[in-house]
């Protein structure tokens, strides 16, 4: 080696700096991911909005509606697992079933399927790709499955999840809210009265909550940085009714702050929202 | 793989060699990191129009150096590229060149070179890319620097 080369391998990025640089590139990622869903707006919009009766009482009242099963649940309906090189896929792709609107089902598993369908054929031409460009050196990873959030006799909530691991790993969820004993359309935007500012109502209260907990909890909350930080949530935002009838408003990871934070959740006190809701509760 | 995996991909396997390029023109850490922070945000707003992404390293290179030389640039201490050795470092003592002294001493063309192809390893055609310089200039400021430095080390 030459001299003049002495003290060159001393020249490193602090941890600090990967930090930040894998910040701005989840927050890259995200942004295009968000952008490229647009598109597909409409069919979200049409999943949240799962109308269901799962009552057996009601199920025999109704029983001029075909086909009404009794129990809603989400079972799973295929798997899907592969090795490329140094990287691995595990998909399992859920089903639900049980809605009084079967039509409805039928979209919502086809997007499920489709989704997973999806994530199997990227999986393959980058897993693919990662083995030609790093001949071999390359790692990544996706895990994709389901968990039931909720299992009362008013809702049923199951989180799709996605976890993605190229370097550093990212995820990000699908939540699908049934409720059980109103046969109405159930999206955010549904809960509240119309014309309400649930945006505004919501936002500010996980605003405080995010600098209450940077504060106090060694939260990691990106709030006062730049113009990635958090704002609002969004009209769709992710969320679910948890088993204690709160609304949970749902964040994926890096999506608000750093991934030590994880996919964050913030149950809303009723309270805050109950003179906007619809029925005054969940 | 999608562009920007590739370039995450990139990313984590380099970050250390681009700093240390950065490191190269700036001489200050916390100099160095902004410049590759700005970097990795200019390149990511560009991501879409890079076309082939087995050009990612000498298009990302390519940009930290515009972004280290324009920030030089704006504070005045870009040095000219033609000139081989900056005459401010010419009073350091050579005998204990290390590479601090040396990209103290050296242009910042210069020393980009030497940098690229000592530590990264990189051909002269890359190098030329991501200097957007001859490839012939390239190996002459090379081997002249280099020749230089040996002899300084000797003195």
């Amino acid at each position: 080696m030459y001299d003049f080369l002495n003290g060159s391998e001393k020249i490193k990025a602090s941890e600090q700096l990967k930090k930040k640089v894998r910040k701005q590139i989840m927050k890259h990622r995200i942004r295009t991911t968000v952008k490229m869903s647009g598109v597909c707006a409409a069919a979200v919009v049409l999943a949240f909005s799962i109308s269901v009766n799962a009552s057996q009482e009601f199920a025999f009242a109704m029983s001029d509606i075909p086909v009404l099963s009794a129990v809603v649940k989400v079972v799973t309906f295929g798997r899907y697992s592969k090795t490329i090189g140094g990287s691995e896929a595990n998909i399992v792709i859920p089903k639900l079933e049980g809605l009084a609107d079967k039509e409805l089902e039928k979209t919502i598993n086809a997007e499920l399927a489709k989704d997973a369908e999806e994530l199997i054929k990227e999986f393959e031409i980058d897993a693919t790709k990662l083995n030609e460009y790093t001949n071999g050196e390359g790692h990544m990873g996706i895990d994709s499955n389901y968990i039931v959030k909720t299992d009362t006799d008013k809702y049923y909530a199951i989180d799709v999840y996605v976890v993605n691991m190229v370097g550093s790993s990212s995820s990000t969820h699908k939540f699908y809210t049934v409720d059980r004993t109103t046969k109405n359309i159930v999206t955010l935007k549904g809960l509240f009265k119309g014309g309400s500012d649930y945006v505004g109502r919501i936002s500010e209260y996980i605003l405080s909550e995010m600098k209450r907990m940077n504060k106090e909890d060694g939260g990691m909350f990106w709030i006062d940085e730049d113009d990635l930080s958090f704002k609002q949530i969004s009209e769709n935002q992710n969320f679910y009714i948890n088993e204690n009838n709160e609304l949970v408003i749902c964040f994926d990871k890096y999506e608000v702050a750093a991934g030590a934070q994880g996919s964050p959740e913030f149950v809303i006190p009723t309270s805050v929202i109950s003179d906007i809701l619809v029925n005054g509760t969940l | 793989m999608n562009k920007t995996k590739c370039f995450e991909h990139f990313i984590n396997e380099k970050i250390d060699s681009i700093y240390r390029f950065a490191y190269t023109y700036m001489r200050s850490r916390e100099d160095a990191e902004d410049v590759v922070n700005e970097s990795v945000v200019k390149a990511l707003k560009g991501i879409g129009g890079l076309k082939d992404e087995e050009a990612i390293k000498c298009w990302f290179y390519r940009i930290v150096a515009n972004t280290a030389v324009s920030e030089l640039r704006k504070r005045g201490r870009m040095i000219g590229g033609d000139d081989l050795f900056d005459d401010v470092g010419r009073e350091d003592d050579y005998s204990k060149l290390n590479f601090e002294s040396m990209i103290a001493s050296l242009s910042e063309d210069t020393k980009a070179v030497v940098v690229l192809k000592c530590c990264d390893n990189m051909s002269f055609r890359e190098i030329s890319e991501v200097l957007a310089i001859n490839e012939n200039t390239v190996k002459t400021r090379f081997y002249t620097a280099v020749k230089k430095l040996k002899e300084d080390t000797e003195l």
